[in-house]
């Protein structure tokens, strides 16, 4: 079974990701803020894909990603953001596989999600 | 004596009708700019909220559901969320454009492409074209889809205007540091209370508008160091006027 990491501050869409991924066979690891998904990366658990928001309170999703690069993590990542602005910013990183504005289709990131997988 | 008074009169008034203009322009400039971060604050703080309304949506959708009302109303609501995320992000467009991707274009080849694809969008009936393009126009660096965007709107305002039919004469030329482009319709005019209101988030005078069009476009003709601008008068027509600097592209 592969895994997911959904990084999100909002509990409910964590929730929502979380229900939506179980569902498709996924097995998710939820982290609602920027510094529990660094924790979880550095911890050398088997993660296939992240979903990461944004805009986070505590640590955002580009310091995450910045320090995914400095421990040279290389777990594909799926941005999940509210605006194009941030979209142009995360493209630059080396994991980010995709960009997806929010709200989101589900069947369209799961079909995401597996294009990645198969990669 | 006479002349001399008369010409320094002159002179006065016109330097007075030029600076008030001046000033009305900062005027709207410094609103468009406050309008645009709060509209952005707002964009950032509604997108969650909307994305947890549709999912759940999406995630009502999967369960096995008999009452067909009920599955009605959850699509509508999934459809919604989309439309609403498509407002925001031209919302957006407008208070931060992004950085989309630069390329040297022909100013004269993306209007023809532009006026292609409207003809080909919109029945421009009794809509006549006019082009008096400048001959070799300097290259310029733009983002041609996002421009490609602006020509349609402003050429859907002008042939909007001109319900009964007339005609768009759609010109280039140079002009100092710029490329000038000049949309000029034989349309109603606009009153000058609403010019003064044209660049605002959800004006229109249109039934249907969702008065983000030109919103829109002042955003990204700002992105790209331009300026966008509109003279009319009621009854005498419309004239939308681009100017994009040569050099220095986008910001």
């Amino acid at each position: 079974m592969q895994t997911i990491l959904v990084v999100d501050d909002e509990l409910h869409i964590a929730d929502l990701l979380d229900e939506f991924l179980t569902k498709k066979g996924f097995q998710v690891i939820k982290c609602n803020g920027g510094r529990e998904a660094l924790n979880v990366i550095k911890s050398d658990k088997p993660i296939d894909l992240m979903l990461l928001d944004s805009k986070m309170p505590d640590v955002d999703g580009l310091t995450v990603l910045e320090e995914m690069d400095r421990i040279r993590s290389k777990i594909p990542t799926i941005i999940l953001t509210g605006s194009i602005d941030w979209k142009i910013r995360h493209e630059q990183s080396r994991n980010v596989r995709t960009v997806l504005i929010k709200p989101l289709i589900l069947d369209e990131l799961l079909d995401k999600i597996n294009e990645i997988l198969k990669k | 004596m006479l002349d001399d008074n008369n010409q320094a009169r002159e002179t006065l008034e016109r330097n007075l009708s030029e600076l008030k203009q001046t000033q009305d322009m900062l005027i709207q400039s410094e609103k468009l700019a406050s309008l645009g971060k709060l509209v952005a604050d707002m964009a950032h703080e509604v997108n969650n909220p909307l994305m947890i309304i549709s999912g759940k949506a999406q995630l009502s959708l999967m369960e096995e559901l008999k009452n067909k009302k009920i599955k009605e109303n959850l699509k509508v609501i999934v459809e919604q969320c989309e439309r609403t995320k498509d407002i925001i992000q031209r919302l957006l467009t407008f208070s931060k454009p992004s950085k989309g991707a630069l390329t040297e274009i022909d100013i004269n080849k993306s209007l023809e492409d532009a006026i292609k694809l409207i003809e080909h969008q919109y029945s421009l009936a009794n809509v006549k074209i006019i082009k008096n393009y400048m001959s070799s126009p300097p290259a310029i660096k733009i983002d041609e889809k996002q421009m490609q965007e602006v020509f349609m709107n402003l050429l859907k305002n002008s042939s909007d205007a001109m319900p009964k039919g007339g005609t768009i004469t759609v010109s280039t030329c140079k002009e100092t540091n710029n490329i000038r482009i000049d949309f000029k319709d034989t349309g109603e005019g606009i009153s000058e209370e609403n010019i003064k209101k044209l660049f605002e988030p959800f004006f229109t005078t249109k039934e249907k508008g969702t008065g983000l069009g030109l919103s829109v476009c002042y955003g990204i003709i700002k992105a790209h160091n331009g300026e966008l601008k509109y003279e009319s008068k009621p009854g005498k027509g419309t004239t939308a006027t681009i100017l994009l600097p040569i050099r220095g592209g986008k910001t």
